[in-house]
């Protein structure tokens, strides 16, 4: 866990952070959201020490981190961030090697460890092991950089916008496998990032900033379904009606009464909005939600959704 | 110091001569150097072979390994003593870097930009005119000027194959050793190289800020 | 007298020249390399120390070499060292500073932020960023610099024969000064091979210290 108490960065003329207290539970991802120069990447920083705070304590685990050394600090947390920085001179295996290899992991093992990521990152070992990151494309990059930053097992991962550099088609395929990497390993992760969509998709908390403090945090569907402030409505646009249904489970609306014979399907993980794009585009009056197992657990219609909103009392 | 002093008001007609036949000679060597090399360089750029144009700017730059004192010398072995062999010496010594820098600088200009103002209807001589040498001039004044300093200080030495110039102070200066000689054509010497410098940097940066 | 009989007669001569001028060469640059490399990194820590070096640099290189040599033989005489190989490698060794000290600048400035703030995040010591990441990258740029140094150096060393350090330049200037072409040609194909053959065998070094991986992304324009 990672906690946040009154932190403060004063620069020469700015202020960078102005007061933040935020937890980030255990096993859990937490997007730091807001406009450029909120002080989300100076947050981020603070808790690998890149940058230290003027005031306020962090604390990782309930140990406050102004008592460790800060090489041993980072060793300990994962890090990766949009422009990559993998090393150009080293192979893509030496660069997923650097924190093992400054940690003294024994040779074999590092290598061992090595394909397991590329094999995690979809990358086939046999292929990448030897490339050089001129070789590489955006993408594949990106992954490399994720794969570097998981490499010496860390419990904690600090992300700066780390597919910020990829094209949106490509982007939005590196997500979702790493949404699911992160349902299996269970990270605690500070992810720093402008996109919304990436955010809502991510984000089992988002945390939006604005002029080095926090304006909101919450689940997705709390502050984009009730937004705490003008500027937190503002950010989320026009769109919010949108994205608040993107946050929210088909599932969780579905009743058994909805189930019509021959509706079209969808999968058990999809938003709400993805059923009113599946209602619309098939112009039928229902559609049904699968489980897990692929077996019909409910059904959604135009009606359930208008009834949901309205008892979470959010559309305004 | 009053020995030098004194030396100078001895030899001040002297100074003065040498001063205006050293600024001459490299005069001179520009004039022809400039032109020919601006020209060649902006030929090399466009040069249809992309090997021959790499090959090419590559022996520029080995050319200018070569000591200028070697190139003195030759020119002495070859054409004999005297102001013509120093001059041409010099100006194939300083067509060297302006023709590199010109090159770098036409390449350098975005094909996009040449496009655009092939499409405006430009003529490839209108294309050259007013958008790549505009464009490659923070470059081309680069060249120039270490051509500038490079030819100031190469005169120094040609005053050994008798073209006459600063480097005659000195030169006598070092065989006789008199400091007073040594410093009446080493400082007038250094002070024109730096000045050059200085005056072509303050040129270059003037176009970057009007970019 | 033919070629041939001019180099079988004066064989030994040259070849002293040219070992007394490679001589030079090696210590000047020597010294260049060990005072300018440091230099250099020191003046990617401090600014204001590293623009300072580099205006000194530059304003010494842009002296001319027999200027510099005709202001320095004065000043060394008052502890009688105003001519020789000393006053030589002296000078050698201040014209080779400004590219050796600008290229370790450039190359270490030239490192993208995100590689070494990548390295710092990762867990390594300074020591290890600079010994792992800024070095290795930066190690092609300070030999380019050497390089130019070096051969630079070839041609001071050769006007350095007027101030009686020997060398190449001392054949030019006999044969100017008995008017004899053969002699003059001589020490001046001499010292344009010698000048050429240090700029490519350094080259060579440079291009085989480059990593794979940055040789690679060079080849590869984005």
């Amino acid at each position: 866990m990672i906690a946040f108490t009154d932190v403060r960065k004063q620069y020469e003329n700015h202020a960078a952070l102005n007061g933040v207290t935020l937890n980030v539970e255990e096993g859990t991802l937490c997007v730091l959201l807001g406009p450029s120069g909120c002080g989300k990447t100076t947050l981020l920083r603070t808790v690998n020490r890149l940058v230290d705070p003027t005031s306020g304590t962090i604390t990782v685990n309930g140990r406050d981190i102004r008592n460790e050394n800060p090489v041993e600090l980072r060793r300990g947390i994962g890090y990766a961030i949009q422009s990559v920085g993998l090393f150009p001179h080293r192979t893509v295996a030496e660069n997923i090697a650097t924190t093992p290899d400054l940690l003294g992991m024994p040779r074999a093992s590092v290598s061992a460890r090595v394909d397991e990521l590329l094999g995690m990152m979809k990358l086939d070992p046999a292929r990448y092991r030897g490339r050089y990151p001129a070789e590489l494309s955006g993408g594949e990059a990106q992954r490399v950089g994720v794969a570097r930053a998981l490499a010496a097992d860390p419990p904690i991962l600090l992300m700066d916008e780390p597919f910020g550099a990829v094209d949106p088609i490509n982007r939005a395929a590196i997500r979702s496998e790493f949404l699911e990497l992160q349902r299996r390993l269970r990270k605690t992760i500070l992810f720093v990032s402008h996109d919304i969509q990436e955010a809502i998709l991510l984000a089992d908390r988002i945390t939006l900033m604005r002029n080095g403090a926090i304006e909101q945090h919450g689940t997705p569907a709390e502050v984009v379904g009730s937004p705490a402030s003008p500027f937190v409505e503002e950010f989320f646009g026009s769109d919010r009606q949108m994205l608040l249904l993107e946050t929210l489970r088909a599932a969780d609306t579905a009743t058994p009464e909805a189930l019509h014979a021959g509706a079209p399907t969808i999968a058990y993980g999809s938003s709400l909005r993805d059923a009113l794009l599946r209602l619309l585009a098939d112009g039928a009056p229902s559609v049904t939600v699968l489980d897990a197992n692929g077996a019909a657990m409910g059904g959604v219609t135009v009606d359930s959704i208008q009834r949901h909103l309205a008892a979470r009392g959010e559309m305004r | 110091m009053s020995t030098f002093f004194a030396y100078i008001a001895d030899n001040a007609g002297a100074i003065g001569i040498a001063i205006a036949q050293h600024i001459g000679i490299v005069a001179a060597a520009l004039a022809v150097a400039v032109p020919i090399g601006i020209a060649s360089g902006i030929a090399l750029a466009h040069a249809r072979s992309r090997a021959a144009r790499t090959a090419v700017f590559y022996l520029l730059g080995l050319g200018q390994t070569i000591p200028s004192l070697a190139l003195l010398a030759l020119a002495v072995g070859l054409l004999g003593v005297g102001l013509l062999p120093a001059v041409v010496a010099l100006l194939l010594y300083a067509i060297l870097p302006i023709a590199r820098n010109a090159c770098t600088g036409v390449q350098a200009v975005p094909e996009a930009t040449r496009d655009a103002a092939r499409g405006l209807g430009m003529t490839n001589m209108q294309i050259i005119r007013r958008v790549e040498l505009p464009l490659a001039r923070p470059f081309i004044i680069a060249g120039l000027r270490t051509a500038t300093v490079v030819t100031i200080s190469s005169c120094a030495l040609a005053s050994l194959i008798g073209a006459g110039g600063l480097g005659d102070f000195i030169f006598i200066g070092i065989s006789l050793f008199k400091p007073e000689a040594m410093f009446a054509g080493a400082i007038p010497t250094a002070v024109l190289a730096l000045a050059a410098d200085w005056f072509l940097g303050r040129w270059a940066a003037r176009g970057h800020a009007v970019r | 007298m033919s070629v041939l009989q001019f180099l079988q007669e004066y064989d030994t001569s040259l070849l002293i020249a040219l070992a007394e001028h490679v001589r030079m060469i090696a210590i000047a640059l020597a010294i260049a390399t060990l005072a300018g490399v440091p230099l250099g990194v020191w003046g990617t820590r401090n600014s204001r120390a590293g623009g300072i070096v580099l205006a000194f640099a530059n304003v010494i290189q842009t002296i001319p070499s027999i200027a510099l040599f005709g202001l320095m033989i004065p000043v060394l005489a008052l502890v009688n060292r105003g001519i020789g190989t000393f006053p030589a490698i002296i000078a050698l060794v201040l014209y080779a500073l400004l590219p050796i000290v600008r290229n370790t600048m450039v190359s270490l400035l030239g490192i993208p932020h995100a590689t070494v703030d990548a390295a710092r995040g990762l867990g390594m010591t300074e020591g290890e960023i600079f010994r792992h990441v800024m070095l290795p990258l930066a190690l092609p740029g300070i030999v380019s610099g050497i390089r130019i140094a070096a051969t630079m150096s070839v041609g001071v060393a050769a006007v350095a024969a007027f101030i009686g350090a020997g060398g190449m330049g001392h054949f030019i200037l006999r044969g100017i000064q008995t008017t004899w072409p053969m002699m003059t040609i001589a020490g001046a194909v001499g010292n344009a091979l010698l000048a050429l053959i240090v700029e490519l065998l350094l080259e060579w070094v440079e291009r085989a210290l480059t990593p794979r991986g940055v040789r690679i992304a060079a080849e590869r324009p984005a």
